[in-house]
């Protein structure tokens, strides 16, 4: 599987209510190593929003950082995205992704924790 | 089931804004190619890892979509070396740093990616009178 084939992918709660699209992919690097490399890359969840605006700079993933004017209007902008847990989707090879759970239990994403990469 | 609110134990990336499009470099800061794309292998509790970085035409194409992006998968099934019609592919394990560029621990010419460059040079640009004088 390819990580853009996620990218784009329509998701849906469990009650089929519509919640946007995946904009991004979450993932930690906290894997057992392969081939005496670092710790793998693991696919920890779905970044999704009911907009398409792109990546912002940055400034939608790191919500507590940049000017406060950018982190405002960011996070207006961004009010409807929200982290969906990779265990959480029902069915991945579907190509409408369903959540295992209804609208109201999935989390924003300015609510999720996060080391910051680099 | 994972708790979403629980900090991560590792570093957190988002691919879109950490990975693709970004620059590929080797130990010595030479730039090798740009990531289009990843490739991703299930576990046997479901779980997806990244495994491979994707470059090249092959990996873009399906990306950009459309007539344009299928023209450039065929371009690349067509003319290729003897790495194949795939995208070039960068193990994940040869990745020693995430940064505003991506680190490999390999030099380009251990790697195969440069498919489409390595067909117009042995197909076109060898073949051209005074070409194996010509200076590297």
């Amino acid at each position: 599987m390819r990580l853009s084939e996620l990218l784009g992918r329509e998701v849906t709660d469990s009650d089929g209510t519509d919640i946007g699209t995946v904009t991004d992919v979450r993932l930690v690097q906290d894997g057992p190593p392969r081939d005496l490399g670092q710790a793998r890359l693991r696919v920890a969840g779905l970044v999704v929003s009911p907009r398409h605006g792109g990546r912002l700079l940055g400034y939608d993933r790191i919500p507590y950082e940049g000017p406060w004017l950018v982190r405002t209007l960011v996070r207006a902008y961004n009010q409807g995205t929200r982290y969906v847990p990779w265990d959480w989707i029902q069915d991945h090879s579907e190509p409408t992704l369903r959540v295992d759970r209804p609208l109201a239990d999935i989390p924003h994403l300015h609510d999720i924790p996060g080391r910051r990469a680099g | 089931m994972s708790d979403p609110h629980r900090t991560p134990a590792g570093r957190v990336y988002d691919a879109y804004l950490h990975l693709l499009d970004r620059q590929v470099i080797d130990p010595d800061g030479q730039m090798i190619s740009k990531v289009d794309d990843a490739e991703l292998e299930l576990a046997e509790d479901g779980t997806p890892y990244v495994i491979a970085l994707l470059t090249g035409p092959a990996a873009l194409g399906p990306r950009v979509g459309g007539q344009l992006g299928k023209a450039m998968v065929a371009i690349q099934g067509r003319l290729h070396s003897a790495g194949g019609p795939g995208p070039g592919r960068i193990p994940i394990h040869l990745v020693t740093d995430i940064g505003s560029a991506i680190t490999v621990s390999a030099r380009p010419a251990d790697l195969p990616i440069r498919g489409l460059e390595d067909w117009v040079r042995t197909r076109v640009i060898d073949r051209i009178p005074g070409a194996s004088d010509a200076p590297q």
